[in-house]
């Protein structure tokens, strides 16, 4: 090597540096979490977003606000219930009356206007209020009364759900799901965790999280981490691992055929190569690993299997088939 | 923080580090396949060595292979197995895209070798700045790669264990005595002996085959019995016997094409117009000539018939027509040119034109002449070919004759014979045993010379009536053997014939006791053919012993030919339990009749049952392990030798 290797616009070092100080602000509030923590943080910087769902008071909502904190992207917070309207979310056109009399119709932006969503408890909405989400995520804007906006950069919506409470909330249909990178299961903290939250929470301690990173570079993070080249047996992995989550793929694992109903989208690949991606460069790494595509293949897949009910009666889960798949499926072709 | 970076640069260190890496891949193969050769050189080897055991197990379980040979292929085996793997380890291929891929799983590269090899190669698309990024990476992350620790070059001490170990017993199964070598030292001599016998009899086909005096109707007649007898002795696993009857079959046919140099229907059509020109007064000289197939002296007769047709009467005249137009009739298939001669002749002696019929009937008389000289080139012709398969059989039994008896003292070197005659004694135990097959067949030899018409010596000494002994001397068989067969002297070619054709059928026979009934059948003798308990019923030829008989003190010392053991086994022994040889037992070399037989046997050489018994044994055990016995027959012929074994 005669000549130094030339710079990138960003260098891993500093894409490592960034997501870790904002880890590290994180951490200030949130305490354990490290796979809620870094899976969330590879939506922020992917662009995409992520369903998080666990009990109450694991700090789901903590979590999200903090990280627009950290982030110092512009935050709102939409608490879905039975009652919500799709203009609370979307906004809508006012009548107001000018000062020479004359009266006309002004766009109220809702809280979708934001860089990042706060969808607290979204299966408690009803599917109409849900779908005014759809447009927003996928498209990255909103239609009010035929007139179109568009959302600033970075967009994300962060939604929450109680997988407990079932009762008078609506299921999020598969379209929608399909449209959340990750599903990321919030667990139970363990002792020592709950004492460091206990000490943290009931004292007079109050941790501010600080900005360290504005949108902009988010967005250059984001872009960085497109550039992460993926050699073609670790995509065709990707594609193998995709097709092997529909039951009717001769070569899909058994447990797939037994209790799967409908895999994965090729959203879902594009979600895994994608996650990879940012997760080798959280990992200090220039490529893409086949470990990459196994840390994120659970939160990516979870929520995009449609499990039949032999699984439900037999209380078999999606994490369940997706390590079986994992086993199963081969990194060589 | 950023940097302008030229073109060409980043062109030059994308291929360095692409370089560098495929050196590094290039020396982790090499590791690789050290380390392979470790493993998979003592794993062929072993597999080679199991291929040897296996040699070495099935030679041990039937006749197959020599010790020397199972070595040789054994270790071909090991050296061949040794070698493809090692050929196997370092050429195949292995590509680089496959190796880098392998490289980073082994060695945790989290696939930057092979991101980075097709970033340089081109298949992958990522900004060129990242691309040289990346392989950087990759190249320091090789740069870490600890061969010794992540790829070690370990011999697997329990496989070199396991190879050591069947090493040992591969040398050792070569050092104990197969129990088979001297089964398959006979069969390889046999093989070595019938080969040989395929090409003399090759040559002689050519010989007739480029023989200008036959016609090639007739070379291809005399060729077909060699032809039988070469596609006969090509069988797999032919054994002895077979061999010997596949030549005795072809010297039967060819013997007796040699009588005339006829064949069958020729000769029936001759008889035929003989028997009807004997019909007529005038004719009946040329018929009996021609009854008699002497095809020159017909010529004669129908010469002089032609010279006398004008003193005939008429009435003979046409009474000769009528005899030479049934004479034509018979010999229209076989030699249709004679036929219209004789046919011309009897139209013209019917016409009355006596001068016609007598151009006929001289010129009839030349075509017998011309048939008779080509007949006797095939007869000569068929002669020659005859002495050379007998001559091809005779060498072929003396051959296996002599390997048998080179196995046999190789395997019981310095054995004692009984009444201390080792020499003799010795061989006479081998040629009694060694084939039986043998003495009949030089007998046969004896026979079919007898045929052909040469006059033997009768003074040897004659057996009573009803015993048949065997004796033949090497070098004189045909005298030893017409002079042996004395009662069968006087008969006529049918009968000679007949012996012949009784010796063929005998070498197709494995059992001793058939071959002397056979034996005793050809040569006419009175000897009983059940051979049961009054003599053997072997064929008897003894020669005199001023003669053929080693005396003391003669200065020619003559090697008795092998003995035919007789079939009369299936008594008790005892005074039965010995046969007859010819010639006499040197006095220094002791006397075995004064310690087994009684004084009825003095002056003969005899050999106890119980030594020819040991042979007959190992026939019989070689034959029940062939394949030629049927298994359900096997039993059978096992309890009706034991019952014939000889008793103390």
């Amino acid at each position: 090597m005669t000549d130094a290797p030339p710079t990138l616009e960003m260098s891993i070092e500093e894409f490592s540096e960034r997501a870790q100080a904002i880890v590290d602000q994180v951490r200030k509030v949130i305490v354990g979490q490290t796979d809620l923590i870094r899976q969330a943080l590879i939506c922020v910087i992917a662009g995409r977003h992520a369903l998080l769902e666990g009990v109450p008071g694991l700090g789901k909502t903590m979590l999200i606000r903090t990280l627009a904190q950290a982030m110092n992207l512009k935050f709102a917070r939409i608490q879905f219930t039975p009652d919500l309207m799709p203009a609370d979310i979307v906004g809508t056109d006012i009548l107001e009356e000018r000062e020479d009399g004359r009266r006309e119709f002004r766009f109220q932006a809702g809280p979708v206007f934001a860089n990042l969503v706060l969808a607290d408890e979204i299966n408690r909405a009803t599917p109409k209020t849900q779908s005014a989400l759809l447009e927003a995520m996928q498209e990255k804007r909103v239609t009010v009364a035929n007139q179109t906006y568009e959302l600033e950069a970075p967009f994300f919506v962060l939604a929450t759900q109680n997988p407990l409470e079932m009762e008078g909330t609506y299921p999020l249909p598969e379209a929608q799901l399909d449209r959340f990178m990750f599903k990321v299961d919030v667990t139970f903290p363990n002792a020592n965790e709950l004492v460091e939250i206990f000490n943290r929470t009931t004292g007079s301690y109050a941790a501010e999280p600080e900005p360290v990173v504005d949108a902009e570079q988010i967005i250059a993070m984001g872009e960085l981490a497109l550039q992460v080249p993926i050699a073609s047996h670790v995509s065709e992995y990707v594609a193998r691992l995709v097709v092997s989550t529909h039951p009717e793929y001769p070569d899909a694992p058994d447990m797939v055929k037994q209790y799967v109903r409908y895999g994965s989208s090729p959203r879902g690949g594009q979600a895994l190569i994608l996650g990879s991606k940012v997760n080798a460069l959280l990992e200090g790494r220039y490529n893409v690993a086949f470990d990459d595509i196994r840390q994120i293949a659970a939160a990516v897949f979870r929520h995009r299997l449609l499990l039949n009910f032999e699984a439900q009666a037999e209380g078999i889960t999606a994490d369940q088939i997706i390590e079986d798949m994992l086993e199963k499926v081969g990194q060589e072709g | 923080m950023q940097r302008v970076i030229k073109q060409g640069q980043t062109q030059s260190l994308l291929l360095d580090s692409h370089t560098v890496l495929s050196e590094y891949l290039q020396r982790w193969n090499t590791r690789l396949r050290v380390a392979r050769t470790l493993i998979w050189v003592p794993r062929g080897l072993l597999v080679g060595l199991l291929i040897a055991l296996i040699i070495t197990f099935i030679s041990r379980m039937r006749p197959w292979l020599l010790p020397e040979e199972i070595l040789r292929n054994g270790l071909i085996a090991i050296a061949a197995t040794g070698v493809l793997s090692l050929v196997l380890v370092w050429l195949w291929p292995r590509e680089t895209h496959f190796s880098a891929q392998d490289f980073d799983r082994r060695f945790g590269l989290k696939e930057r070798m092979s991101t980075a090899l097709e970033l340089g190669s081109g298949q992958l698309f990522a900004p060129k700045v990242f691309v040289t990024h990346q392989i950087e990476d990759a190249r320091i992350a090789a740069k870490k790669v600890n061969l010794a620790h992540l790829l070690p070059l370990r011999v697997r001490w329990l496989e070199v264990a396991v190879l050591v170990l069947s090493l040992i017993v591969f040398v050792g199964s070569l050092l104990f005595e197969n129990p088979y070598t001297d089964q398959v030292l006979a069969q390889q001599a046999l093989d070595r002996e019938i080969d040989e016998r395929i090409e003399e009899l090759e040559g002689s086909r050519e010989e007739v085959l480029e023989n200008a005096d036959l016609s090639e109707a007739q070379q291809q007649e005399l060729s077909e019995p060699i032809d039988e007898a070469i596609e006969n002795l090509e069988r797999d696993e032919i054994s002895e016997a077979e061999a010997v009857a596949a030549l005795s079959e072809a010297e039967q046919e060819l013997r007796e094409m040699a009588t005339d140099g006829m064949s069958s229907d020729e000769r029936q059509a001759l008889e035929n117009a003989g028997s009807a020109l004997q019909n007529s007064e005038p004719s009946s000289e040329l018929g009996e000539a021609m009854e008699n197939r002497d095809q020159e002296q017909a010529a004669e007769e129908a010469e002089e018939l032609a010279d006398n047709l004008d003193n005939l009467s008429e009435e003979e005249r046409q009474e000769l027509a009528d005899q030479l137009e049934e004479a034509a009739d018979a010999l229209e298939s076989t030699d249709p040119e004679l036929a219209e001669s004789l046919r011309d002749a009897a139209e013209a002696l019917r016409e009355g034109n006596t001068q016609q019929a007598q151009e006929a009937l001289e010129e009839a008389a030349e075509q017998m002449r011309e048939q008779g000289q080509q007949n006797q080139s095939q007869a000569d012709a068929a002669e020659e070919l005859a002495d050379d398969v007998a001559e091809s059989r005779r060498e072929m039994i003396e051959s296996t004759q002599d390997d048998a008896s080179g196995s046999e003292e190789q395997q019981q070197p310095g054995q004692q014979q009984p009444g201390g005659q080792q020499p003799q004694q010795g061989e006479g135990q081998e040629s009694q045993g060694t084939e039986q097959q043998s003495g009949q067949n030089q007998q046969g030899t004896g026979q079919t010379q007898q045929q052909n018409g040469e006059s033997g010596e009768s003074s040897e000494g004659q057996q009573p009536s009803g015993e048949n002994t065997e004796g033949q001397q090497p070098g004189q068989p045909a005298e030893g053997q017409q002079g042996g067969q004395q009662p069968g002297e006087g008969q006529g070619d049918s009968d000679s014939q007949q012996g012949s054709q009784g010796q063929a059928s005998q070498s197709q026979q494995q059992t001793g006791a058939s071959q002397g009934q056979a034996s005793a059948s050809g040569a006419g003798d009175t000897g009983n053919p059940s051979g049961s308990e009054e003599q053997p019923g072997g064929a008897g030829e003894q020669p005199g012993p001023g003669e053929i008989n080693n005396n003391p003190g003669d200065e020619d010392m003559r090697d008795f030919e092998s003995v035919y053991s007789p079939q009369r086994i299936g008594d008790s022994g005892g005074e039965d339990s010995e046969m007859s040889l010819s010639g006499e037992v040197s006095e220094d070399e002791g006397d075995p009749i004064n310690e087994v037989f009684n004084d009825e046997f003095s002056g003969e050489s005899v050999v106890p049952y119980d030594r020819v018994f040991q042979q007959y044994q190992g026939e019989v055990q070689k034959a029940l392990d062939s394949d030629y016995i049927p298994i359900g027959l096997r039993d059978y012929i096992h309890a009706y030798f034991t019952s014939l074994e000889p008793q103390d």
